[in-house]
């Protein structure tokens, strides 16, 4: 006779392990007083070219490195590097997203220049990034006008988890149909109200304001030993 | 999409689970999972990848990861869809929409808050006996 089938409950979380490995890589960082960034948007949105316009008003601040993934290529470390930040590429050979472990295995070589402040540029994507705790203190996420003011509304999951969001290109809202009050209103929901920072690496456009504020938020948790 | 690691995570967990509470002879015969509507994960797209590593073709398991320890063909997978609870801040109602929203189903503002909705867990696991160790 074969016995009736038996029901176990469990509580486990799918990715437990992803974020113990995260929390290991976060306390590297705060023992190390290394405060960090986990950047996310779409290919194209203009991660890569904001990390460099924002690199001249944060190295009076703080010394910056990046980790940089990318499904193939070395091209993003390589203009980082141009940008005068020390950058390692993480090539994920198929990945949609890093991971806390790819963040945990590259950790200390980019920790040997001694960064004040750790940016990390995912793998261009708005869905697969939200589920993944890299071990950052801040997630960012990046819509550029050219993707269109719908986005949020269509890929909340993104939007709901960055701490912050930042709208980059805004030097092409002249000459494109983006409507931005619909762009709040689709984001307001998502962020009880918290608006996104407007920037453009292009013309340096609203940058400034957007170090600056990010300086004070990263500076309020984690404080400046 | 991610779904096929996510299958992965939830098989592995599931047949360590297994084996811990039931020892080996058992069978993993279905797996629930509650899966947030916040979560970023697609319901179908897990179903088929989760489907398709539990027949257990090598193939599939990469060489990092190895194969389940205990008999996971034709285990299903249940999917518990977790949607957010909503509060508005305009007028106080408390809802539970059967979608996602974002306004007010009583007022219509946009003024909402949600709670949960991100979760990604395992909840239960069903075990089969193998019948050839139950012949006596």
């Amino acid at each position: 006779m074969i016995p009736a089938n038996t029901r176990i409950e469990l509580r486990r979380r799918v990715l437990e392990e992803n974020d113990t490995i995260a929390e290991r890589v976060r306390s590297t960082l705060r023992s190390r007083g290394v405060r960090s960034l986990n950047i996310a948007g779409s290919p194209g949105a203009g991660k890569t070219a904001l990390i460099a316009a924002m690199a001249p008003h944060l190295k009076p601040h703080l010394r910056i490195a990046a980790l940089v993934g990318d499904v193939e290529t070395d091209h993003d470390a390589r203009r980082l590097e141009r940008a005068g930040i020390p950058a390692l590429q993480i090539e994920t050979h198929g990945a949609c997203h890093l991971d806390a472990a790819m963040t945990h295995d590259h950790l200390e070589r980019i920790l040997s220049h001694r960064p004040e402040l750790l940016i990390i540029e995912n793998v261009g994507n708005l869905v697969c990034p939200a589920s993944y705790d890299l071990g950052e203190d801040l997630m960012v996420a990046l819509l550029s006008v050219t993707e269109g003011e719908d986005k949020p509304a269509k890929y909340p999951a993104l939007f709901r988890a960055a701490h912050e969001v930042v709208l980059t290109k805004t030097d092409l809202l002249p000459h494109l149909p983006f409507d931005v009050p619909t762009f709040d209103r689709n984001l307001a929901p998502l962020r009880s109200g918290d608006r996104a920072h407007h920037t453009s690496a292009q013309t340096g456009g609203g940058v400034t304001e957007w170090v600056d504020h990010l300086l004070e938020r990263l500076l309020q948790r984690n404080p400046l030993n | 999409m991610h779904e096929t690691g996510i299958a992965r995570n939830i098989l592995r967990i599931a047949t360590e689970s297994v084996l811990e509470h039931e020892g080996p002879g058992a069978r993993l015969a279905s797996v629930e999972v509650r899966v947030g509507l916040l979560s970023g994960v697609d319901a179908n797209a897990l179903s088929f990848a989760f489907g398709a590593l539990a027949e257990g073709d090598s193939e599939i398991w990469t060489d990092l990861d190895a194969p389940p320890t205990i008999p996971t063909k034709g285990a299903r997978l249940l999917v518990i869809p977790s949607i957010p609870s909503l509060r508005c801040e305009a007028c106080g109602a408390n809802d539970t929409p059967d979608t996602l929203t974002w306004s007010c189903p009583e007022c219509a503002s946009p003024r909402i808050r949600l709670e949960g909705g991100r979760e990604l867990e395992i909840t239960a696991l069903e075990v089969e006996h193998d019948p050839r160790q139950h012949q006596n």
